[in-house]
C-alpha cells in the first residue's frame, strides 16, 4: 500500500486551565491516506476538532499543550514538531482548511479577492494580476456567478452560503493535499448544506486531495466518506470503513449515535436521544469513558486503565466497553 | 463526584435538585462572589486601603492640626517643610498639611457628591429612555448624542468665568457633563437586560413586574453602575481640579488640590515643595480609585477582563 | 459616499450654528460687560462706547449685525485690545496648533506602537510594563504633569526653558506634557481594539492559510483593530485643547487658549465668540473627518449608508 500522506500517532493535547487541566484530546493515532475521505465523528466537545488544531499548529499556547505524539506528514515532516516558518510553508500550501462559521471566518475589513488570492501570492509567489485571475477561475469553479466583479466584493455582501463556497475555493485555490474541514455545513441552511457537501465532494475528486470532515452528524458522512473515525471524550472508539462503521458497528458510542439520525421512514416514533451528557474532561477519567455516562461506574472489566483498541478486520478497529452491546438488528427493530 | 453504583428512584433525582440549589446560590451570592474575586486582586484592595487611609487623613487630619486653612500669617509665608510645618508653608503662611488635607476634602467632597448628581440623573434618565423605548427613547437619546458634540470644556469654562462662580455652579456644571455617559450606559444595559432570557424566564414564571425590577433589574444595573460611578469620582476630581487650576473652580481662601497645584506650579523655580505635594497626593488618589474602579469591573464582570 | 459627506457636513454647519447662538446669549446673559472691569470710567464715556460697539441695541439685533458680518468672514472688534479678533486670531492660532500637532504626534507615535506590542504579547512583560505606565499616565492629568515636567527637566536638569515660546527646544515640553497623557489613553485603546481582533475566528483562517505573523498583524489585524483609536481621536482633539488652556497657562504660550481663558475673564464678547468658532469649528471638523475615516475603514458601515 502506498505511503499515508498523513500519519498521526499518540496525539493528546490538553489544556491546562485555571479550572484544571483538560484532556482534549488523548491518545489519538490514524492514517489519511491519498485522495480519501475520512470523517471524523463524535459530539461536541469529543476533540475533533482540536485534533486537527492540533496538527495545523492553530492551538493558542498557552493554554493548550501537545503533550506527545507526531503527525507525519508525507513520511518526512512531523507537523506538531516543525518550526513557525515551516509551518507557515505547509498551511495553506499542502494543508488547507474551512470552518464552521463562514460568517466570521472571512476578514470583514478586506475584499474577497485580497483574502482568496493571497495563499497564492504566499505559496507560489504570483503576481497580483495573475492571482486574481487564478481567483476568478476559482469562484467560477465553487459555483459563485459573475465572478469576475464578485471577486472585489467585502464578505458582508455575500450570504453564509456563498461564504462558505468562498472559504472552499480559497482553501482548494493551492490544490493543497490535505483538506480539512471543519463542521463546515453546521452553521449553515439545511438547503445549503447538501449543495456545500456536493462541492467539497467535487473539488476533492477534481484536485485528487484528501479530506478530513469534522462533523457531529453522522448523516453528512454518510454519503461522503471512505472511513470513518469515531470519537468519544477525546479517544477514538472506532475506526473503519463507512460501510463497516454503518453496517457493523460494534461500540455501543457508535450504535447510539447512528440511532440519533432522524429518518424519513419512522414517522410519529419518537427520536432516540443519547442520555447523560458528555464527561467532563478536566478530571482524568479512569476507564471507559461511555460506561459512566450509561450509569455504569465500577464493576465493570475496564475501571482503571482505558479499554484498549481491538482490530476486527484489516481497517476495523474498536475499543472495548463495558457497555452491554445491543446488537444492530435490535437497534433496527426499534427505529 | 461518584455515583451510587445502583442509582434507586429517588436518588436519581438528586443531581438535577443538586444543580437547581447551586444556581439559587449563585443567584444571591453574586456580591459576595464579586468581593471574592476583588479582594484576590491585590491593586484593587491596596487602592481600597489606600482610600481609606486618604480620606481620614483628609477628613479627621484637620482636626488634628492646630493650624487653620485660611488664617494668613504673613511672617511665617514659603517656609520649607519642618517639624512645625511638615509640609511647609504657603505664600500667606498657612500651614500646607491643613491645606493639602482641606484641599482633599474639597476635592474628594466635590468629586462623590457631583458623581452623586451625575449618577441621579443619569440613572433616571437612562432607564426612562430604556422603560419607555420606542420614539420617547429615540428623541432622549439623539438629545444626549447632540450634547455630546458640543465642545464641552470650552462652554464649563465659558459658565465659570461669566457667571458668579461657587460650589452649586461648580456642582451643576460637572454633574451636568458626567451624566451624559452614565445615562447612555444604564439605558444600554437595561435594554439589553429587558431582551435577556433570564428576564424572560422570570416572566414566564409569573414573577410581578415589581419582583423582576427588584429583584432582577436593579441588582444587575447596580454592577455597572457602581463600576461606572467609581471611575466618574476621578474623572469629576480631574475637571473640578482642571478648573480650580485655571481660577475657575473653588474660590480662596478655599483651597482645592487643582488650586494648591496651581500655586505649586506658579513657584516651582524657588518652592518646589509647594508642587510635588499636592501632586503626589492628588495622583495617588487617582491612581487608587481608578486601580479601585478597573478591579471592581472585573469582579462584577469577570467576563469583560478576559483580555 | 458623496451624499453621507454631504449629509454630516450640513450637520456640521448646524452644530456650528447652534454653539455660535448659545454662546452668543450666553455671553450676554452672564452679568457684567466688558468695560465692567474699568470701575474708574465714567458712565458717559462708557454709554459713548457702549453705543460705539451697538452694544446699546436690543440683544437680538446685535445677533443679526453679528451673524451678518461672521458670514462675511469679520469676527468683529476686541473690546479690550487695539486689535480685532481676526488679527489676535490669526496671531495666536498657529501657536496653538503647531503645539497641537506635536502633541497629537507624539501621542500616536507612542501610544499606537505600544499598544500593538502589549497586544501581541498579551500577559507577557511587554504587556504589563508599558500598561502600567500608561496608568500612571492616565492619573497623570496635564496640570500635574506640565509643572512636573518643567520642575524636572526645566529648573532641575535645567535642559529646557521653564516658560516661553521661542526656539524648537520650548517646543518639546510643552507638547510631551500634552502628549504624554494623550499616549497613555490611545496605547490602553489601541490595545483593546487589537485584542478584540486577533481572537476572532478570521484571524485563526488567515494562519491556517499560512500568513507569516507579521502580515497578520498589518494586514489583517490592524485595520480592524485601529477602528476604536479612529473614533478616539476626535475626543483626544478636544482634549488636547482644553489641555492647551492649561499648558499655555503654565508655560506661557501665546496661544489661543490662554487668549480664550483671559478674554472670558474680561467679558471680551467678540474675542470670546471668535475663540469659541474656532475651537467648535475644529473639534466639529475632525469629528467629521473621523467619521470618514471611519467609514472609509470600515466597509459594512460604507455600503449600508450608500
Amino acid at each position: 500500500m502506498a505511503q499515508p500522506v498523513l500519519q498521526v500517532q499518540n496525539l493528546t493535547t490538553r489544556f491546562h486551565t485555571r479550572n484544571g487541566v483538560v484532556r482534549a484530546v488523548e491518545d489519538v493515532s490514524f492514517d489519511l491516506n491519498q485522495g480519501e475521505v475520512l470523517g471524523i465523528v463524535g459530539e461536541s466537545g469529543c476533540g475533533k476538532s482540536v485534533t486537527c488544531y492540533s496538527m495545523m499548529g492553530l492551538i493558542p499556547q498557552p493554554p493548550g499543550r501537545i503533550e506527545a505524539g507526531s503527525a507525519v506528514l508525507d513520511g518526512q515532516i512531523d507537523l506538531l514538531k516543525a518550526s513557525e516558518r515551516e509551518m507557515n510553508a505547509i498551511r495553506g500550501k499542502r494543508i488547507s482548511m474551512i470552518f464552521q462559521d463562514p460568517m466570521t471566518s472571512l476578514n470583514p475589513y478586506l475584499r474577497i479577492s485580497t483574502q482568496l488570492i493571497e495563499p497564492l501570492q504566499l505559496h507560489e509567489k504570483l503576481s497580483k494580476k495573475a492571482a486574481i485571475e487564478r481567483g476568478v477561475e476559482a469562484l467560477k469553479e465553487v459555483g459563485i456567478p459573475q465572478a469576475e466583479e464578485r471577486i472585489h466584493f467585502y464578505p458582508h455582501e455575500f450570504s453564509g452560503g456563498m461564504r462558505q463556497r468562498v472559504m472552499i475555493a480559497m482553501a482548494m485555490i493551492t490544490q493543497p493535499d490535505i483538506l480539512i474541514a471543519d463542521e463546515p455545513t453546521t452553521a449553515l441552511d439545511v438547503t445549503v448544506q447538501a449543495q456545500i457537501l456536493e462541492l467539497i465532494r467535487q473539488r476533492q475528486q477534481a484536485n485528487g486531495s484528501a479530506v478530513i470532515l469534522i462533523t457531529h452528524d453522522l448523516g453528512v458522512v454518510a454519503g461522503l466518506c471512505d472511513r470513518i473515525l469515531v470519537m468519544y471524550a477525546g479517544r477514538v472508539v472506532e475506526t473503519g470503513t463507512a460501510h463497516e462503521v454503518f453496517k457493523k458497528a460494534r461500540h455501543p458510542y457508535t450504535i447510539a449515535l447512528q440511532r440519533s439520525i432522524p429518518s424519513l421512514g419512522t414517522k410519529g416514533k419518537p427520536l432516540y436521544t443519547i442520555p447523560g451528557l458528555p464527561p467532563d474532561l478536566s478530571k482524568p477519567i479512569p476507564g471507559d469513558a461511555f460506561a459512566l455516562r450509561k450509569g455504569i461506574v465500577s464493576g465493570g472489566k475496564w475501571d482503571h486503565t482505558p479499554p484498549p483498541m481491538v482490530q476486527l478486520s484489516e481497517t476495523h478497529w474498536v475499543r472495548e466497553s463495558d457497555c452491554e452491546l445491543p446488537s444492530l438488528e435490535e437497534v433496527l427493530r426499534e427505529c | 463526584m461518584s455515583f451510587p453504583k445502583s442509582l434507586s428512584p429517588s436518588s436519581k433525582r438528586l443531581p438535577t435538585v443538586e444543580i437547581q440549589l447551586d444556581q439559587i446560590e449563585e443567584g444571591t451570592s453574586l456580591w459576595q462572589d464579586a468581593w471574592r474575586r476583588l479582594s484576590s486582586n491585590r491593586l484593587a484592595l491596596i487602592s481600597f486601603w489606600l482610600l481609606v487611609a486618604m480620606v481620614l487623613f483628609c477628613f479627621v487630619g484637620p482636626l488634628l492640626t492646630s493650624y487653620s486653612y485660611r488664617t494668613p500669617n504673613l511672617d511665617n509665608a514659603l517656609q520649607g517643610p519642618s517639624w512645625a510645618h511638615w509640609f511647609g508653608t504657603d505664600d500667606l503662611g498657612r500651614d500646607q498639611l491643613t491645606r493639602v488635607m482641606k484641599g482633599g476634602q474639597i476635592s474628594l467632597g466635590v468629586g462623590i457628591l457631583a458623581t452623586t448628581v451625575s449618577l441621579i440623573i443619569g440613572v433616571l434618565y437612562g432607564a426612562t429612555a430604556a422603560y419607555l423605548g420606542g420614539k420617547i427613547d429615540n428623541a432622549m437619546m439623539r438629545f444626549v448624542d447632540v450634547l455630546y458634540a458640543l465642545p464641552f470644556t470650552i462652554f464649563v469654562i465659558l459658565l465659570m468665568t461669566l457667571f458668579e462662580r461657587s460650589i452649586l455652579l461648580l456642582f451643576l456644571v460637572i454633574g451636568a457633563v458626567e451624566w451624559l455617559t452614565m445615562a447612555r450606559i444604564v439605558r444600554g444595559q437595561v435594554i439589553s437586560l429587558k431582551r435577556q432570557e433570564f428576564i424572560e424566564a422570570a416572566v414566564s414564571m409569573g414573577l410581578s413586574t415589581r419582583r423582576i425590577i427588584v429583584r432582577h433589574l436593579i441588582p444587575n444595573v447596580l454592577g455597572v453602575v457602581a463600576v461606572y460611578a467609581t471611575l466618574t469620582v476621578p474623572a469629576v476630581m480631574l475637571l473640578e481640579s482642571f478648573l480650580s487650576f485655571l481660577g475657575l473652580g473653588v474660590q480662596p481662601p478655599m483651597p482645592s488640590w487643582g488650586s494648591l497645584i496651581k500655586l505649586g506650579a506658579d513657584n516651582l523655580q524657588l518652592y518646589p515643595y509647594l508642587l510635588v505635594i499636592p501632586a503626589l497626593f492628588f495622583s495617588l488618589t487617582l491612581f487608587c480609585l481608578n486601580f479601585l474602579g478597573d478591579g471592581l469591573r472585573d469582579a462584577l464582570d469577570p467576563q469583560s477582563s478576559k483580555d | 459616499m458623496f451624499k453621507f459627506i454631504l449629509y454630516r457636513l450640513l450637520q456640521t454647519l448646524l452644530v456650528l450654528w447652534v454653539i455660535v447662538t448659545v454662546t452668543f446669549f450666553l455671553v450676554r446673559l452672564a452679568p457684567g460687560d466688558p468695560f465692567s472691569a474699568e470701575r474708574s470710567m465714567p458712565s458717559h464715556v462708557k454709554e459713548r462706547l457702549m453705543q460705539h460697539y451697538g452694544l446699546d441695541q436690543p440683544a437680538w439685533v446685535q445677533y443679526g449685525n453679528y451673524v451678518s458680518s461672521l458670514l462675511q468672514g469679520d469676527l468683529g472688534p476686541s473690546y479690550t485690545q487695539s486689535r480685532n479678533v481676526n488679527q489676535i486670531l490669526a496671531q495666536t492660532f498657529p501657536v496653538s496648533l503647531e503645539l497641537g500637532a506635536w502633541a497629537l504626534l507624539i501621542a500616536l507615535c507612542i501610544g499606537l506602537p505600544v499598544g500593538v506590542v502589549a497586544a501581541v504579547y498579551r500577559n507577557t512583560r511587554l504587556d504589563y510594563v508599558p500598561m502600567s505606565m500608561a496608568m500612571v499616565g492616565i492619573c497623570l492629568p496635564t496640570f500635574v504633569l506640565g509643572p512636573l515636567l518643567a520642575l524636572f527637566f526645566g529648573v532641575w536638569l535645567n535642559w529646557f526653558n521653564v516658560s516661553g515660546w521661542f526656539g524648537p527646544h520650548d517646543r518639546v515640553l510643552p507638547a510631551l506634557t500634552i502628549g504624554l497623557v494623550y499616549a497613555a489613553v490611545i496605547a490602553r485603546i489601541t490595545r483593546g481594539g487589537m485584542l478584540e481582533i486577533l481572537t476572532r475566528d478570521f484571524i485563526r483562517t488567515a494562519r491556517a492559510k499560512g500568513v507569516p505573523f507579521h502580515t497578520i498583524i498589518f494586514k489583517h489585524t490592524l485595520r480592524g483593530g485601529l477602528l476604536p483609536v479612529v473614533s478616539y481621536m476626535g475626543p483626544a482633539l478636544a482634549g488636547v485643547i482644553s489641555g492647551s488652556f492649561v499648558v499655555e497657562t503654565i508655560f506661557q504660550i501665546p496661544g489661543l487658549g490662554r487668549e480664550f481663558v483671559s478674554s472670558a475673564f474680561n467679558r471680551d464678547y467678540t474675542l470670546v465668540l471668535g475663540t469659541v468658532i474656532v475651537y467648535a469649528a475644529l473639534i466639529t471638523l475632525a469629528n467629521l473627518l473621523v467619521d470618514i475615516v471611519q467609514v472609509l475603514l470600515n466597509p459594512r458601515i460604507r455600503f449600508e449608508d450608500s
